[in-house]
């Protein structure tokens, strides 16, 4: 910004005043709110003592942990210790274990979770986790929790895993229902049936918050072993929140019982802290955990095997009338294990570039195996580089028309909510990535 | 939906190469292929990640992430000795058979040990250190201008003392 003197004469207030009035705008510290008053109660009762995270609303990305000390690389940024880890040995040991012990089927680690999840929101008050669970949201913005309208809107991949998302939790559903029912003979839960809303929430927090920790002792003979046991819900860390920007560890440590992070990205003093949850892509991030990230570095774009072959069937066709042998150029890139045909910021997949170049060789020199050595990574012949980039040039188009067309027709929806921005931000990422690829070309 | 901080997300590779040169793309296709990862990128990153080692044979570790691979040198007791010969960098296509009868000093032995010991199975950093003389020996330099082999005997009999850690 340019200061003329007449402005500075006017915002004589100082460094310190500008510094606290951005640290306004960007986030609005919450930690004097109730519940987190009580959270932040029940963990120093319980051994966490000294951290330097507070929560706060911050503009872009919702609640988080701001830090008031700046971390450096190598720095621990907190530990949790393991009496306040929710993992399927705490369930084990609690009064659900007869339940457990004598239900016929076995339920897998995360459904065994969710059962002690409900078990103790039922409690209120009462329950030892009360404080944790009153700081757990009571929705998400998952695409299970989308309107049918807001659902049709998404790509078509993601309607796909959605609509399999939601028979899964179906299917789970019914599952624990079954296990409430038993668990009634044992005067552990009273009241009504398990609700599928109240069901939906447990399984997102486990989902949405879960962390990987490998358990030392064997539960294994009560537990399902279909899914493996790797669930644990850490309070308060789970509020942390995720960019691909940044390097974390995070592990169990037990050399002093705890759950720790430590950070490899050094943070500011008043910024948000972030974790790293995986190498996601938006759309899993959006399907799994419910958000999306501004320009993701692990954001691809699928493109079809079957579009592929079609544009450059007609592209072969006309430059060679005689048979150029397409079956066996298929058959070629599925015996050779291709499979990711994706473009992504950095340009088409390696996958795809060779997909295109076999199937745009010269026949003569397909009949004489040339594309054994374009799969082995050597140079393509120029006259198939020309053809192959022409026909991806073309492949991207039609892709690029077509996400153009899905984004403005999403614009032009009337109401416009957080979950249809969401979707909005994904096409939007789409024709970057796309047109990106295509100047590349 | 695996949970956060899921350690088999990545993948580890590990490979022998040349530092500092690109090797031939077709002995990393099959390795690496499969992943997703294009041969060429890899073995022009795998060059400039080992710039230090120029003409030395080393063990890589590739870190992939979702078609990202990460180069790290894995340190092995021989490269190390050999790389603290300081020997002149030479084109291994016309030098065979080359012989290493540098010289290097006691302490760069205990470096290496230093490096080499989370590696080691040994007790003690005496017996690492004598782990890597034991590898001076095969590789056929000598320490302080003694053959490798009497430095082990002056360590057993007392002669020599290795700090702790």
């Amino acid at each position: 910004m340019a200061a003329t003197p007449h402005g500075q004469a006017q915002n004589c207030k100082g460094r310190r005043y500008r510094r606290k009035q951005r640290k306004l705008v960007n986030s609005e510290n919450i930690s004097h709110e109730r519940k987190h008053i009580e959270l932040q109660q029940w963990l120093s009762q319980n051994g966490v003592k000294y951290h330097h995270l507070r929560p706060a609303n911050f503009k872009t990305t919702g609640r988080g942990l701001m830090t008031v000390k700046a971390y450096k690389d190598g720095d621990v940024i907190i530990s949790i210790p393991k009496k306040l880890l929710i993992t399927t040995q705490v369930a084990l040991e609690s009064e659900l274990k007869d339940v457990i012990v004598r239900f016929p089927k076995k339920l897998t680690a995360r459904l065994i979770i969710c059962a002690f999840l409900i078990i103790e929101k039922m409690k209120g008050s009462s329950s030892f986790w009360a404080p944790y669970i009153r700081c757990l949201p009571e929705s998400f913005d998952t695409p299970a929790y989308f309107t049918e309208e807001e659902l049709s809107l998404l790509p078509d991949s993601l309607q796909v895993k959605s609509k399999e998302q939601r028979v899964k939790i179906q299917q789970e559903f019914r599952k624990l229902k079954q296990f409430f029912r038993f668990a009634k003979e044992f005067n552990i839960c009273k009241g009504e049936e398990l609700s599928l809303s109240f069901f939906k929430w447990a399984w997102f927090v486990v989902n949405t918050r879960s962390l990987y920790m490998e358990e030392s002792y064997s539960a294994g003979r009560y537990l399902d072993p279909s899914e493996k046991d790797v669930y644990v819900l850490a309070p308060f860390l789970d509020l942390l929140n995720h960019s691909p920007e940044v390097d974390v560890t995070g592990a169990y440590n037990p050399s002093n019982d705890c759950y720790e992070i430590s950070t490899v990205t050094p943070f500011h003093r008043y910024d948000q802290v972030f974790i790293y949850y995986g190498p996601h892509d938006n759309k899993t991030l959006l399907l799994d955990y419910g958000f999306v990230v501004p320009s993701n570095p692990h954001s691809v774009v699928q493109i079809s095997l079957d579009d592929v072959v079609k544009m450059s069937a007609g592209h072969m066709e006309s430059t060679f009338p005689e048979d150029y042998a397409i079956e066996e150029r298929q058959k070629v890139i599925t015996e050779n294990h291709l499979w990711d045909f994706s473009c992504s910021l950095n340009g088409l997949s390696w996958h795809l570039a060779i997909c295109l170049d076999i199937l745009c060789l010269d026949p003569n020199q397909f009949g004489r195996e040339e594309w054994k050595s374009i799969v082995a990574g050597h140079e393509t012949p120029d006259n198939c580089k020309d053809r192959s980039t022409r026909v991806a040039k073309n492949v991207l188009k039609q892709y690029l028309e077509e996400t153009s067309k899905k984004c403005q027709e999403i614009s032009a929806v009337g109401h416009q909510t957080d979950h249809i921005l969401m979707v909005l931000q994904l096409f939007h990422e789409e024709e970057e990535i796309l047109t990106n690829c295509l100047s590349k070309l | 939906m695996p949970p956060k901080f899921d350690p088999n997300a990545i993948t580890i590779v590990y490979l022998r190469a040349v530092g500092g040169e690109v090797g031939a793309t077709s002995a990393l296709a099959p390795k690496i292929g499969p992943l997703g990862l294009s041969p060429k990128k890899v073995g022009d990153d795998i060059a400039k990640g080992t710039q230090d080692w120029k003409g030395l044979k080393i063990t890589v570790k590739l870190t992939i992430q979702n078609r990202q691979a990460k180069v790290s040198v894995v340190p092995s007791a021989s490269s190390l000795i050999i790389k603290a010969l300081k020997e002149a960098p030479r084109d291994r296509k016309k030098v065979k058979h080359v012989q290493h009868n540098g010289n290097i000093t006691m302490d760069d032995i205990i470096n290496i040990a230093r490096e080499m010991r989370e590696r080691s199975m040994a007790r003690k950093l005496e017996g690492t250190v004598k782990e890597i003389l034991g590898t001076a020996q095969s590789v056929g330099c000598t320490v302080d201008k003694e053959p490798p082999h009497d430095i082990i005997d002056k360590i057993n009999e007392g002669e020599i003392e290795i700090p702790e850690e």
